[in-house]
């Protein structure tokens, strides 16, 4: 598709930002669309399959093409037809979920569902299907949901049939439990939660996604050989109220105190109050879920993935509402002008910013990360938080990341240049010189082993 | 092209070497490479490294104007991250089915292969190297000189390493050396009798002298970042002089897949690296060159030897760090030839063979930040003090025979949907750590007596295979015989590394090439 120039031009209103045409609700209509994956067409996809239409793209690339179906109905064939490009389906993601709470548990739709979905994979011959689990997927649970997924887990059995057990999935746009997360800890000051000790291992919807797409296409094993499951959770657990508080800082920029209060008396409320008329009904179910999260090693599920997640507390303040690009840049900018000063003992012109925010989008995860203010007012204080390079939280390695390639920077400017424009001076006072950074560097050891742990998380 | 007689799949120095006897013979030779068009190089005009340091522009030739030298590669030569690809890695091991663990399997679908991004470091294998191989040195000698000839080496012929870097070779006049290597040349010649170190000049695939259209070099110490005036040698610049030969076809974006016995006597199939569709090809004589890791994977699958598990070579290396105190306070000298400057060895056991190979490199060619990473200074602490060591120092790099690896190659059969990979899975023998900790000891004792110190904590083992030296999976004599031929396949020839019998610590591309040169040319004495 070519758009003429006119159309990318200015101010007019985007083609999605208006009202649908009544004419396209309904789901009757099937649209072929060109040039989706650009500017316009990213967005007119996305609206127009939103409002039901059928959506058949044509890209020089390979992309999306929907199917009807759902859990309960027979997998179409069309499901797994193959693309003209792509050739045959590589693998199945099974993200589909129907929440349930009464009946059978045995015949809960969601076990015949996937074992519908499963049969029609394995006759098609597709070589991996990956099952997107929960890390309550237990056969004693305490909700209906970890006892659900538990029992699908156990309709995997061939190679290349995965169980991805997730943690606590955060980020990305406000829905499901992340956006109720959000909404309580907007509320503050004083949240009562249910057992707030208990842990949870958080992953960044991106970083989920990313695994997921491991999962499917890796090579070779990507899961614990035994059990076919892969963990996608953060290896660190965290108590669920810290996490809270995390999200209320670094979200919705207010301190948050949780009040735990104790499961049971909160059951007989839940019973009580979603027995009145009017009153908005609570998920038993959610409140049990949260109640019941088991702690999970997901460490060798993650090396062998080649995943790394992103640190909670970056991933976390990436999140903030509002102009979300301008406050990223910010911070990245403000992270810049802090390691570059550091590294470069001046501060950085803005062209030196620039590049290091342009490097970090590009080569890092883009995320900022967070700087005590201290340091933006003396980045030379960095010498005594400072990590050292063996160091193993993700925060810490992070920063290292983050410090070569300022390091790297400077070292191609002028300013770096110098470095290599050594005219030589006494034999005595290059040693004492030597001397002084060494003493400068035994001075500042124990304060980076001590505090640079602390710091970076 | 009409039927072409012999196929060759790799583009590198391999594939080269072993394609001008046959176009010198004649025979018509298609070449098939999986890169599209050339990897580019830096401008001729590109500034020497001091200009670069100080020009505010510079950041785009030392970083690219992308910023791609800033792009994370931990454990791989500096080198390889000014590749204009970023996923070069990614493509290289799915486009060849590689699946390694714990092992560094690198390389490039490009036009001359690694070769763009070498040291240029150039050995010929001698007598102790062999020991074992159906291929004698004196077999070899002839095609070392020709491949000598036609690539241009610089470095001396009588001192104390020319014996190992091959003798009776034509040679260009040696690089300059900085004044510090010169020092310690020059102390080691009067203290040589008490070490069992032995030093000298680096000998390299660098021209000193114009040769084919390249130019000599110009010592703008830049080396690290490229060569813009084509002095290092890259099998890429030979691609356009075979091609003046009419016999002679390059069919680039042609990724080999799968090769299998049929049709003509083999056949190729592949993928259109450009549009993704197949291809496919029959060929009579197929020689494969496309770098050890592919070019194993080829030959078991046309073998079909699946699940059999098979020794890999690598060679096990570290890194050191060398000051010389005498030279605190010293200005640095201008930047001249920004890579190796010297090469010593150092018997590790009474075999034949069994010696460590290094080299020393003046540490002001590379960027700082890289040398200083691992070091446990604060960023500004570590600049400091690199400032005032920077004068004193040599980068060593040390590699010990493939005898001290351990790694595993492995053909698992793909389907309908993943093509058959090549499971490879990396170690070091049980010997390389004690035999490492005690070479470290003697070289740090017998680099003390010539004034250089190794700085405590600086000799860090690579990763198995991050050193990209790979062979001896289908050795000449067992798997292969003499002339290259894969036994049980006649018309298969391995022309790379792979064929080799065993890896020596010394590089192994020189002698690859030449190997390659003389199966090229027993090829082309048979009756077609
Ligand atoms: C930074 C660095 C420094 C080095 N320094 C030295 C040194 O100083 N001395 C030394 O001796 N060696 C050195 N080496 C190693 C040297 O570069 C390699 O040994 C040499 O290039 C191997 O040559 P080759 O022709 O066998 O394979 P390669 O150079 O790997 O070339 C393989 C060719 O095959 C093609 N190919 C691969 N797969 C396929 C496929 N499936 N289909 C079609 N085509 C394919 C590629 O496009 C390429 O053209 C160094 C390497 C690097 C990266």
């Amino acid at each position: 598709m070519t758009v003429p120039p006119e159309c990318l031009r200015g101010s007019e209103p985007s083609l999605a930002d208006r009202a649908m045409p009544d004419s396209l609700h309904g789901g009757s209509m099937h649209l072929v669309i060109t040039g989706a994956d650009g500017y316009i067409g990213q967005r007119l996809t996305a609206q127009a399959a939103a409002h039901g239409v059928a959506v058949t793209v044509l890209a020089r690339r390979p992309g999306v093409r929907r199917v009807v179906w759902s859990l309960g109905l027979p997998v179409p064939d069309a499901a797994f037809a193959r693309d003209p490009v792509a050739g045959p389906v590589d693998a199945v993601i099974h993200l589909a979920h129907h929440w349930t709470t009464e009946g059978d548990e045995a015949a809960d739709p969601n076990i015949g569902g996937t074992a519908a979905l499963l049969a029609a994979a394995r006759r098609h011959g597709v070589p991996r299907f990956v099952f997107a689990s929960s890390l309550s997927a237990q056969p004693a649970a305490l909700n209906r949901y970890g006892r659900v997924k538990w029992r699908i887990e156990q309709l995997l059995s061939g190679t290349g049939e995965i169980a991805a057990r997730i943690g606590l999935v955060y980020g990305g746009p406000r829905r499901g439990m992340w956006g109720t997360l959000c909404r309580i800890a907007s509320l503050g000051p004083v949240v009562p939660m249910v057992t707030p000790w208990r842990q949870v291992q958080p992953i960044h919807l991106d970083d989920l996604c990313r695994g997921l797409l491991l999962l499917a296409g890796a090579p070779g094993p990507v899961t614990d050989p035994a059990h076919g499951v892969a963990v996608l959770a953060d290896p660190e657990p965290l108590s669920f109220s810290r996490f809270l508080s995390l999200v209320a800082r670094q979200v919705a920029d207010r301190h948050l105190v949780v009040l735990p209060v104790p499961l049971a008396p909160i059951l007989v409320i839940l019973h009580l109050v979603n027995r009145l008329p009017f009153l908005p009904r609570v998920e038993r179910e959610r409140v049990l879920g949260l109640a019941g999260l088991p702690v999970v090693a997901s460490g060798d599920s993650l090396r062998r993935l080649g995943l790394t997640l992103r640190p909670l507390e970056a991933g976390l303040a990436a999140e903030r509402p509002g102009r979300h690009h301008d406050r990223r840049r910010r911070a990245l900018i403000r992270e810049g002008l802090v390691l570059l000063g550091y590294v470069r003992g001046r501060s950085p012109e803005p062209a030196l910013v620039r590049r290091y925010v342009r490097a970090v989008e590009v080569h890092g995860t883009g995320i900022p990360l967070p700087m005590p203010g201290l340091l933006a007012g003396w980045p030379r204080l960095m010498r005594l938080v400072e990590p050292l390079p063996a160091s193993r939280t993700p925060g810490q390695r992070l920063l290292s990341e983050r410090l070569h390639i300022a390091a790297l920077l400077v070292d191609a400017t002028p300013d770096g240049g110098r470095r290599y424009d050594y005219r030589g001076e006494s034999p005595v006072s290059a040693v004492l010189r030597l001397f002084v950074i060494v003493a400068l560097e035994v001075v500042a050891m124990p304060f980076r082993l001590t505090l640079a742990r602390r710091i970076w998380r | 092209m009409t039927e072409p007689d012999v196929v060759i799949i790799g583009s590198g120095p391999a594939g080269v070497s072993a394609a001008w006897p046959l176009v010198a013979a004649g025979r018509r030779v298609l070449m098939l490479d999986a890169g599209v068009g050339t990897i580019p190089n830096p401008a001729p005009e590109r500034p020497s490294l001091r200009n670069l340091r100080q020009d505010p522009a510079g950041w785009r030739h030392l970083l690219g104007d992308d910023l791609r030298g800033l792009r994370k590669m931990t454990d791989v030569s500096p080198k390889l991250r000014m590749i204009p690809d970023a996923a070069f890695l990614s493509r290289f091991q799915d486009g060849n089915g590689l699946e390694p663990h714990g092992f560094s399997a690198i390389g490039i679908l490009g036009r001359g292969g690694l070769s763009n991004f070498w040291g240029a470091v150039s050995c010929a294998y001698g007598p102790e190297d062999l020991v074992g191989s159906p291929v004698g040195a004196a077999d070899l000698a002839p095609a070392l000189r020709r491949v000598a000839a036609r690539i241009g080496l610089s470095g001396c012929a009588d001192d104390d390493l020319a014996p190992s870097h091959g003798t009776d070779l034509p040679l260009q006049p040696p690089l300059p050396l900085s004044p510090l290597a010169e020092a310690l040349l020059a102390r080691y010649q009067r203290h040589r009798n008490h070490l069992s170190l032995r030093l000298g000049r680096n000998r390299s695939a660098v021209l000193t002298q114009p040769l084919n259209g390249r130019a000599a070099c110009d010592r703008s110490g830049a080396c690290m970042w490229g060569c813009a005036r084509g002095a290092i040698y890259s099998a890429a610049s030979e691609v356009p002089e075979l091609q003046r030969h009419a016999n002679f076809a390059l069919r680039d974006g042609f990724v080999v897949k799968a090769l299998s016995v049929g049709g003509r006597g083999f056949v190729i199939g592949g993928t259109d690296a450009r549009t993704g569709l197949p291809l496919h090809l029959e060929a009579a004589t197929v020689v494969l060159a496309a770098g050890v890791l592919p070019t194993t994977r080829l030959a078991l699958q046309c073998l079909e030897r699946f699940d059999e598990a098979m020794p890999l070579q690598n060679c096990p290396a570290f890194a050191m760090a060398l000051a010389v105190p005498s030279w605190l306070g010293r200005p640095l000298p201008d930047p001249a030839f920004g890579m190796a400057q010297l090469a010593f060895r150092m018997p590790l056991g009474p075999e034949p063979g069994d010696f460590a190979f290094g080299l020393l490199f003046g540490a002001d060619a590379m960027a700082a930040p890289d040398l200083t990473a691992h070091m446990p200074l604060t960023r500004p602490g570590a600049a400091g003090l690199l400032r005032s060591l920077l004068p004193t120092l040599l980068i060593g790099l040390v590699y010990l025979p493939g005898s001290y690896s351990r790694n595993q190659v492995c053909l698992k059969r793909g389907n309908e949907r993943m093509a058959d990979r090549l499971v490879i899975d990396g170690g070091h023998s049980p010997a390389f750590d004690p035999v490492q900790r005690t070479l470290v000891r003697r070289l740090s004792r017998d680099f003390r007596r010539l004034g250089a110190y190794l700085l405590p904590g600086s000799a860090k083992p690579y990763p198995p295979g991050a050193e990209i030296h790979y062979g001896a999976t289908l050795p000449m004599g067992a798997r292969t015989t003499s002339s290259g031929e894969v036994t049980g396949r006649p018309g298969l020839f391995i022309a790379d590394a792979s064929a080799l019998s065993r890896l020596s610590s010394k590089h192994n591309t020189f002698t690859v090439m030449a190997n390659a040169d003389r199966i090229g040319t027993l090829l082309a004495q048979r009756p077609t």
